[in-house]
């Protein structure tokens, strides 16, 4: 008589396999193939991994030591650093590089051509003055309203070509004193020596000073605030 | 075997792996089925890492394993913090059989994925009894011993599974 009932005993029965699905009915039996499922031979499909995990176990093994402690592998199936503390450590060293350059152009240290990038977006930035400019280069070298002066220089109707020329170059460079220009037809023609001046714009002689005038004032244009004619 | 293993011994493993992996597959993927094999990996790797400190025959190894399949799935629960809320609709019980298998007209027979997927039902507690009871064969001690829970918890848990499991095939019947 095939028992149909699930009391406590034919479970336990059931779960040490004293019972089949044979020996029960109804329900119970159906209960029972379920059962039996679990406990089929292994399939083909639950062992393909074998050769894999079977070389990392054997790897695992040789690598653990004898005295005990066991040295843990590293995980080889993904970094051991999480995608979130990449992200943490280079941007911390982004603003550590960042931080160490901006101390260095503060001290005056960086090479010329960092310096004046540093000091350009500073001012840029509304902190004028906090990092210097090289020295010998850059909009720092030449001090505020020095446009200005050139211009007003170069339009000054009551000097010659050369002293506009030596006054040009003093503002320009600081120096009071210029060589004293080549003697010939050209030193007549005061406004060639003022163009060699202010960096060899004009090689032609014979040019008038308001020539030199438009001279100074580009040099205004360029290097500081625009000349007020 | 075990002594051969600890030793790295490539056929003891191979016989390890073939002895248990079976069961222990069965068990994550009752649990945990889209991750049952990369956790069952994990799970023999760990104990390949900690096999020469293990101490006891085979039957003791394959509760070991067990202990750390299952907390292997705890902490992947914990890290992925999410459970299983929505159960794959119920199939018919007729539709689970195995083509493979001659069929009888008495006895349906069940294929052990759908079985598994079944058991995978049951709460969390329940399903843990039943499969360490069923897949390994291990009795109500060592079950309990790996649950963390006193015998007489674990005898009423496994009758309450099998009872529910009954219910469910009679609805699905």
């Amino acid at each position: 008589m095939p028992v149909k009932r699930l009391d406590e005993t034919t479970a336990q029965r059931l779960i040490t396999e004293e019972l089949t699905p044979e020996d029960l009915g109804g329900e119970v039996a159906r209960l029972a193939a379920l059962v039996e499922a679990l406990r089929r031979p292994a399939h083909s499909w639950e062992l393909q991994m074998e050769k894999q995990t079977v070389a990392a176990m054997a790897v695992a093994v040789e690598s653990s030591s004898t005295n005990g402690r066991v040295v843990h592998l590293p995980y080889l199936g993904r970094s051991r650093m999480s995608r979130a503390t990449r992200i943490k450590v280079g941007l911390l060293a982004v603003a550590g590089l960042l931080a160490l350059a901006t101390g260095l152009a503060v001290a005056g240290h960086l090479p010329e051509a960092a310096q004046n990038a540093f000091a350009n977006a500073a001012e840029r930035a509304g902190l004028e003055g906090l990092i210097p400019h090289p020295e010998g280069g850059g909009p720092g070298v030449l001090h505020e309203g020095v446009g200005e002066e050139v211009s007003d220089a170069a339009t000054d109707d009551s000097t010659s070509g050369s002293d506009k020329a030596s006054e040009i170059t003093e503002i320009t460079t600081g120096e009071d004193k210029v060589p004293e220009p080549p003697v010939g037809p050209q030193s007549e023609t005061g406004a060639g020596n003022a163009a060699a001046a202010n960096g060899g714009a004009s090689e032609t002689a014979g040019q008038t000073g308001s020539e030199a005038s438009e001279l100074g004032a580009g040099n205004a244009d360029r290097r500081g605030p625009p000349s007020s004619d | 075997v075990l002594e051969a293993a600890r030793d790295g011994a490539e056929w003891a493993l191979v016989r390890l792996y073939r002895t248990f992996h079976p069961k222990l597959l069965r068990y994550l993927q009752a649990r945990e089925p889209m991750e049952a094999e990369d956790l069952a990996s994990e799970v023999w790797l760990e104990a390949a890492r900690g096999l020469r400190r293990f101490e006891g025959d085979e039957s003791a190894f394959q509760g070991w394993i067990f202990v750390i399949a299952r907390r292997r799935l705890i902490d992947f629960r914990r890290r992925a913090d999410r459970r299983r809320s929505q159960p794959v609709p119920v199939e018919s019980f007729s539709s689970l059989k195995d083509s493979s298998e001659p069929e009888s007209e008495a006895i349906e027979i069940v294929s052990t994925e759908a079985a598994l997927e079944m058991i995978g039902r049951l709460p969390p507690d329940q399903a843990d009894v039943l499969l360490l009871r069923i897949i390994t064969g291990l009795d109500v001690a060592e079950v309990a011993r790996i649950l963390g829970k006193r015998p007489g918890t674990v005898r009423v848990l496994q009758h309450r599974a099998l009872k529910r499991l009954l219910k469910e095939v009679s609805d699905e019947a």
